[in-house]
């Protein structure tokens, strides 16, 4: 047995043990859980697709398709099906993405450094992708807009490889699981398929799959040309004073706490700013000893005594909030933390 | 932020039991990727019939039968021979 394997059931247990549940799993008493797992599959209208048997049944045909010689792609990106039946999104997604033929591997680490940069969205558009495949790929796409340039340099690459390539694509997601029950009945001399439930509500996922990946292949209607990209820049960056461009390169070249992996450059840190700075109003950060209006703000937002003074408990306060939401604990009320906050 | 856990005796005895498990599960199932290559060659083969037969119901396939599967598996060793004979 893998150690992947030996770790897997540790950690189910583990979980089982401290009453955690898996990622974007929400418990729901009576319903199919089985060591904190998620067991029955709904659609997005609520109706039932799959019990815990049809689960058990794939995942027993999947546990004897392991060692069946030259399945494994299919194996693969049947398992991969599996983790988003199963919510398990980002884990799903990335599987997926990484066993299509082609462009698998070529666009697995793009999503892969995506996930890095902005794991929320993309396990937003991965927890879209079995249900609404267009809306998956219009959110992704909306981050060419929104995201910073080196997000907008990885969805380019996906698209471009994905446009080059969608029908091999395509092709793939419709033999998928028809060539995987193939494949499975002809090693087991037809004693062995895929439950026909299975069959019919993977077929309907495919067909949102299709609609993701026929989406991203039109991306190139979006703006993301070099040169739009840098007159967005510019617009940006007018707003901000002289005076303040230059705090703010000396704070991204000098100050360690700023995520490089979110602003990789001094342009995108900037335009972080002056976008803070039009729709809040409000200095870069709130420290320790800062005092005003926007520190009662955040008081009140910490349910702290309303004082107006930044003292050390508000500065406590603050790095709870950000241990909690999974920020940086500098106890700084930058940009990321206020547009968190509010 | 990595966190201490303490495995109660009880999970622990959980994670040695499916471990086990599933090790026996992933060896049963190895044998009978082997023994359906086995039988595509030699398909009258009776001893190999039953050694299917009886691992498929040791890692849960039974329930994954086709309806072909489930004819064979459920048709008695000897009375499908004594038929035959």
């Amino acid at each position: 047995m893998t150690r992947d394997k030996i770790l897997r059931i540790i950690e189910e247990e583990v979980a089982y043990q401290e009453g955690m549940l898996f990622e974007g799993v929400t418990y729901t008493s009576g319903q199919g859980y089985r060591n904190n797992q998620l067991l029955e599959v709904y659609d997005s209208n609520g109706k039932r697709l799959m019990t815990e048997g049809v689960i058990d049944d794939v995942q027993g045909i999947l546990d004897y398709a392991g060692f069946i010689p030259g399945i494994g792609d299919f194996f693969d990106a049947v398992n991969a099906l599996i983790y988003l039946f199963r919510k398990k999104w980002i884990l799903g997604g990335l599987s997926l993405v990484a066993v299509i033929p082609i462009v698998g591997s070529v666009i697995a680490t793009p999503f892969k450094a995506l996930h890095k940069l902005v794991g929320s969205t993309l396990g937003k558009v991965f927890g879209k992708m079995t249900t609404n495949g267009k809306a998956a790929s219009n959110i992704l796409l909306n981050l060419l807009n929104t995201g910073s340039k080196k997000v907008r340099g990885f969805i380019k690459t996906i698209y471009t490889k994905i446009s080059k390539y969608s029908s091999k694509i395509n092709n793939f997601l419709d033999t998928l699981l028809p060539k995987f029950d193939s494949m499975v009945r002809s090693a087991s001399l037809g004693w062995f398929a895929l439950p026909t439930a299975f069959m019919k509500s993977g077929g309907a996922v495919v067909k949102q799959l299709k609609d993701f990946f026929a989406g991203l292949a039109k991306g190139s209607a979006y703006k993301t040309s070099k040169a739009a990209a840098k007159s967005e820049v510019k617009d940006e960056i007018k707003k901000l004073t002289q005076k303040e461009k230059e705090t703010y390169t000396k704070t991204y070249n000098t100050n360690k706490k700023v995520d490089k992996n979110k602003y990789p450059t001094v342009d995108d840190f900037l335009i972080a700013q002056a976008k803070l700075k039009v729709k809040k109003g409000i200095p870069t950060e709130l420290k320790l000893w800062s005092s005003g209006p926007l520190v009662k703000k955040l008081q009140k937002i910490l349910k702290l005594k309303v004082d107006g003074k930044f003292g050390e408990g508000t500065e406590l306060a603050v790095k709870k909030w950000q241990k909690k939401n999974g920020l940086v604990q500098d106890g700084v009320v930058g940009p990321d933390t206020w547009a968190k906050m509010t | 932020m990595k966190r201490k856990i303490k495995l109660t005796e009880a999970t622990l005895r959980r994670i040695v039991e499916r471990v086990t498990k599933e090790q026996l599960k992933e060896d049963a199932n190895k044998e009978l990727v082997k023994l359906f290559a086995e039988l595509k060659k030699d398909p009258e083969n009776q001893e190999l019939l039953d050694k299917i037969k009886e691992l498929t119901k040791t890692v849960g396939l039974d329930k994954s039968l086709t309806n072909k599967g489930a004819k064979e598996i459920n048709t008695p060793t000897t009375a499908t021979t004594e038929t035959t004979a």
